[in-house]
């Protein structure tokens, strides 16, 4: 399906659009009614200015946006940092338990290593060390609309005697029904008894990417392997990479769906509560 | 004497942009009635903002809006979601209606917007970049697989 057929196909799928189910008479009213009640809450000093600094994000179950080496060169992995905070997690479904980052970033370094012994690892983007866990959207309740979901990611490129590929870790609140995935993931269960869908897409030149969300308490961890890296830069910078953009660099994953799933179904991983 | 011009300015801008703008809602959430939710409230927080919106950002301001409108709903109502029964026999139109839309809903929702707003709207990676408040390389990352989860999804159908 071609990047045309697909606008198409949204342009049909929106198409048939029902008469709305309000007026712009109904709008006015509530608009100014809205500007009345934020009048006044300015006036009673109840609202104060926002002013946020986000740590802003470079999600890390993305690809990097410049073709990876091949092979990649041996890289330490991130550093554990422990102890890490720890504490009692917050209320809001948005704020993570302490010590999100490192706690995930401890548990990757140890356990993706224990599973694909002889493998080296190479940093996925250039800001952050292999398997280094970091914040791509950090909540702030005065910016509630701009700053969920909230979100910490991890990656790495894996190189071993069967070539190279990919892997990505993520963890965010849990946002979606996994009900929704039916007739195009599998949908299973986990060691757990967590509710686990799994998306298997398969490019006729032979790249393969695994995308699996685990849905664990309050938290919606994600772990993404592909046999391949990317290939070139597109000519066309401004388009979206696409299966024909990455090169294949194993005959399959580093790892299986069943150890994916048993790597990511834990709680160093449940990271909202 | 009350100036109107601004509201009557307001009025054209939303008799332009309704149409357009409960598209990208609906194929963000997927069912009319929750898209109108959206869209109603995306005007009604434009409106007490409008005499300060410059025209050239109108329409960014209302994206923007509108997408940080759906993926708050999202969180808020997500114990809440309707499912809708499928029809044992469904007509040609309405499978590849429905396939697309199970497609698209099995994406994460940042993922959708990304692929909405790049698909739909046209938007270039910057501009979707700039609007999710996230990096041009998520924004591609993120487009990719969701295309390619789109793709996975439409030739399963297919099949």
């Amino acid at each position: 399906m071609a990047d045309t057929d697909i606008q198409e196909a949204l342009l049909t799928y929106t198409s048939d659009a029902p008469p709305p189910a309000f007026t712009l008479d109904e709008v006015m009213r509530k608009g100014r009614l809205r500007r009345r009640t934020r009048r006044l809450a300015l006036a009673a000093g109840t609202v104060t200015a926002a002013v946020a600094t986000i740590a802003v994000a470079v999600p890390l179950w993305a690809r990097p946006s410049v073709p990876a080496v091949d092979p990649p060169a041996p890289e330490p992995l991130a550093t554990c940092r422990t102890p890490f905070a720890k504490g009692t997690p917050a209320d809001n479904p948005n704020i993570p338990v302490p010590g999100a980052a490192d706690m995930m970033t401890c548990y990757l370094v140890e356990a993706v290593p224990r599973l694909l012994p002889g493998a080296t690892f190479a940093r996925e983007t250039p800001e952050r060390a292999p398997l280094e866990a970091f914040a791509y959207r950090v909540f702030d309740p005065k910016r509630a609309a701009e700053t969920t979901p909230p979100g910490f990611s991890a990656g790495t490129v894996v190189s071993d005697v069967n070539g190279v590929g990919t892997i990505g870790f993520g963890a965010s609140p849990a946002t979606t029904d996994p009900g929704d995935c039916t007739g195009v993931c599998s949908v299973r269960t986990g060691p757990h008894g967590e509710r686990v869908t799994v998306l298997d897409s398969r490019s006729d030149n032979g790249y393969r990417l695994v995308n699996i969300r685990i849905y664990k308490g309050g938290t919606e961890i994600f772990v993404s392997a592909s046999n391949g890296v990317p290939a070139v830069t597109p000519t066309d910078p401004d388009r979206a990479y696409g299966p024909e953009d990455y090169r294949v660099g194993r005959k399959d994953l580093p790892l299986t769906v069943d150890q994916l799933i048993t790597l990511a179904a834990v709680s160093q991983m449940q990271l909202f509560r | 004497m009350p100036n109107n011009a601004p509201d009557a300015e307001f009025a054209a801008y939303f008799a332009a942009r309704l149409p357009a703008t409960r598209r990208l809602a609906y194929a963000l959430c997927g069912d009319w009635h929750t898209a109108d939710d959206l869209v109603q409230t995306t005007f009604v927080k434009l409106y007490p903002h409008w005499r300060k919106v410059q025209d050239t950002s109108i329409d960014a301001y209302v994206r923007r809006s509108l997408v940080n409108t759906f993926l708050t709903h999202r969180h808020r109502h997500r114990r809440e979601e309707v499912v809708a029964e499928v029809p044992e026999r469904p007509a040609p139109e309405a499978e590849l209606h429905d396939d697309l839309g199970r497609a698209l809903r099995a994406l994460p929702a940042q993922q959708r917007a990304v692929v909405v707003l790049r698909h739909l709207e046209d938007l270039s990676i910057a501009e979707v970049a700039e609007l999710l408040q996230i990096a041009e390389g998520t924004v591609k990352s993120q487009a990719s697989r969701g295309i390619t989860a789109l793709r996975a999804a439409m030739s399963l159908q297919e099949k």
